[in-house]
C-alpha cells in the first residue's frame, strides 16, 4: 500500500476538484481505518460500529479542512483522527448509558466534543434534508457551497464553471426559492415560529 | 415566504456581519416575528444541507469500504500485492502444466495393464556341460527359448525332479506355466526358488510371482511380492517394482 504524507493528504482534501478530494478521503481510509477498528473493538464495539464511526470521523475531519482554509494540524492526521473517533465513541457510549472508561492504544489530543452536532436534529430539519435531496444536483451543490462551505459567489462560479458571479447568485436565489416553497407547502410552519 | 432582505439574512447566518451590524440585526430579529421565523428556516436549511452532504459522503465511503475491504481484496493485499499474486499464479500454472506434460509422457498404467506392460519371459540358459543331463537340458533350453512352452514344460518338470538343486529349471518351469496361463502353478514353481533362498534367482522368482499375481488381478499379493524388490536398490527389477507399486 502506498503511503501518502499528511501534507499531501491535506492538499488533496483542500483541492477544489471533487475527484482529488475523493482520492484523499480514500487514501485516509486505507491508512487509518484499521486503527479505529482496533480501538472500537477494544471498547465494546463491533466491526459495523467501527465502520460507522470511522466514516463519521473522516467526514468530521473533511468538514474541518473544507470549512476552515486556515486550519492547521498541530499533530499527525493519525492522532487527530484517533482523537475525533475517540470523542465520538465516548459520546455514543455515554448516550447509551454504558460505562465510559476508554481503553486507549494511541495518543490523542483535545478536539471538538461534537463535530457532527448537525446530525442531532429535530424532526423538521430531517424533513428539510429529505427535501434538499430531491433538489437537482446543481441546486444541492450551489446551496451547500454557499450555506455549508461558506463560499463567496466568485468562488462558487469558478468551482461550478459559471460565466460570472451573477449567474451563480441567480442560481442560488432560484434554488433557495424552490426549496423555500417546498418547505412552506410540505412542512408544519409552526416549527419556525419564534 | 420570501423575506426582502435576503442578503442580510445570509450574512447573519454565515457570520459575515460586523459585530455592530450583528447586534443591530439581532435587535431587529427580536422585534420582528416574521424575520425571526425566517432566520430559523434558514438555519434549518443550513443544517439540512449539512446532513444531506454528510449522507452523500458517507454513502461513498461505505461503497469504498465494501470494495476495499472485501475478502478477496484482503486476500490479495495480505503480504502480497497484486503483481506478486499474478506472478505466483503464473508460476503455479507453469508447474501444473509441466507436471501434466510429464505425466502424459510417462503415464502410470492402470493396475489391469501392468502385466501386459511389464511381463516378458526370462531368457534362461539351462546348459551345463558338466551335467549328466546335458543333452536333455540343451533340448529343454532350446524349446523354452524358441517359445515352445507347451513342449518345454513337461521336459522341464521332468528335469527338475532329477536335478532339484538347479533353480533355473524351476524358474523356466514357472515361466512356461505363466505363458500357458497356469498362474497358480507358476507361483508354486517360483516359490520353490524363494524357499531355497537362491541368491541368484530369488529376485526373478519374486518378479515373476508378482507378474502371475497381476495376471490374476491379485494386487495385494503382487504388492507383497514386489515390496522386497522395491526396498532393495540393488535388486533386479527395482525401478519397475517402484513404479508398479505406485500404480497399485
Amino acid at each position: 500500500m502506498d503511503t501518502y504524507t499528511d501534507h499531501s493528504l491535506l492538499q488533496l482534501l483542500r483541492s477544489p476538484a471533487p475527484q482529488l478530494q475523493d482520492s484523499g478521503l480514500q487514501q485516509l481510509y486505507r491508512q487509518h481505518y484499521s486503527m479505529v477498528e482496533h480501538f472500537v473493538r477494544q471498547n465494546k464495539g463491533t466491526k459495523a460500529d467501527a465502520q460507522d464511526l470511522f466514516q463519521d470521523t473522516l467526514i468530521a475531519f473533511f468538514n474541518k479542512v473544507q470549512q476552515q482554509p486556515d486550519f492547521e494540524l498541530t499533530c499527525s492526521i493519525k492522532t487527530y483522527l484517533y482523537s475525533v473517533a475517540r470523542n465520538l465513541w465516548y459520546k455514543k457510549l455515554r448516550d447509551e448509558k454504558q460505562t465510559t472508561t476508554i481503553n486507549d492504544h494511541s495518543d490523542f489530543i483535545s478536539v471538538d466534543e461534537n463535530p457532527l452536532e448537525y446530525l442531532s436534529t429535530q424532526e423538521h430539519v430531517a424533513e428539510i434534508a429529505q427535501l434538499i435531496a430531491k433538489l437537482g444536483e446543481e441546486c444541492q451543490k450551489v446551496l451547500t457551497l454557499f450555506y455549508f462551505d461558506n463560499k463567496r459567489m466568485k468562488e462558487i462560479s469558478h468551482l461550478l464553471k459559471y460565466k460570472n458571479d451573477q449567474v451563480a447568485k441567480n442560481k442560488k436565489t432560484r434554488c433557495l426559492k424552490k426549496l423555500r416553497n417546498w418547505i412552506g407547502e410540505q412542512l408544519n410552519m409552526d416549527h419556525f415560529l419564534p | 415566504m420570501e423575506y426582502s432582505n435576503q442578503q442580510q439574512i445570509d450574512d447573519y447566518i454565515l457570520n459575515r456581519l460586523s459585530p455592530e451590524d450583528r447586534q443591530a440585526f439581532e435587535l431587529e430579529i427580536q422585534q420582528n416575528p416574521d424575520l425571526a421565523s425566517e432566520i430559523q428556516v434558514h438555519q434549518a436549511i443550513q443544517q439540512g444541507l449539512a446532513i444531506n452532504r454528510h449522507r452523500k459522503i458517507k454513502a461513498k465511503l461505505k461503497k469504498f469500504h465494501q470494495s476495499e475491504f472485501s475478502p478477496i481484496n484482503n486476500l490479495l493485499k495480505g503480504r502480497w500485492n497484486k503483481i506478486h499474486w499474478s506472478l505466483w499464479l503464473i508460476l503455479v500454472a507453469l508447474i501444473i502444466g509441466l507436471a501434466w506434460f510429464i505425466i502424459t509422457l510417462n503415464p502410470t498404467p492402470a493396475p489391469d495393464q501392468l502385466y501386459a506392460q511389464y511381463y516378458s519371459p526370462y531368457s534362461v540358459s539351462l546348459q551345463n556341460r558338466n551335467s549328466a543331463l546335458e543333452e536333455e537340458l540343451a533340448a529343454a533350453s532350446l524349446l523354452y527359448n524358441q517359445g515352445q512352452y507347451e513342449d518345454a514344460l513337461p521336459a522341464l518338470q521332468a528335469l527338475s525332479t532329477r536335478a532339484p538343486e538347479d533353480m533355473r529349471l524351476f524358474l523356466a518351469t514357472g515361466i512356461c506355466q505363466m505363458e500357458l496361463n497356469q498362474y497358480p502353478e507358476a507361483i508354486q514353481s517360483l516359490n520353490i526358488i524363494l524357499e531355497r533362498k537362491d541368491p541368484l534367482l530369488s529376485d526373478q522368482a519374486r518378479w515373476y510371482s508378482a507378474m502371475s499375481q497381476l495376471a490374476q488381478e491379485d494386487y495385494v499379493s503382487a504388492k507383497t511380492s514386489l515390496q522386497p524388490l522395491a526396498d532393495d536398490p540393488d535388486a533386479d527389477h527395482h525401478e519397475d517394482a517402484l513404479v508398479i507399486l505406485k500404480s497399485l
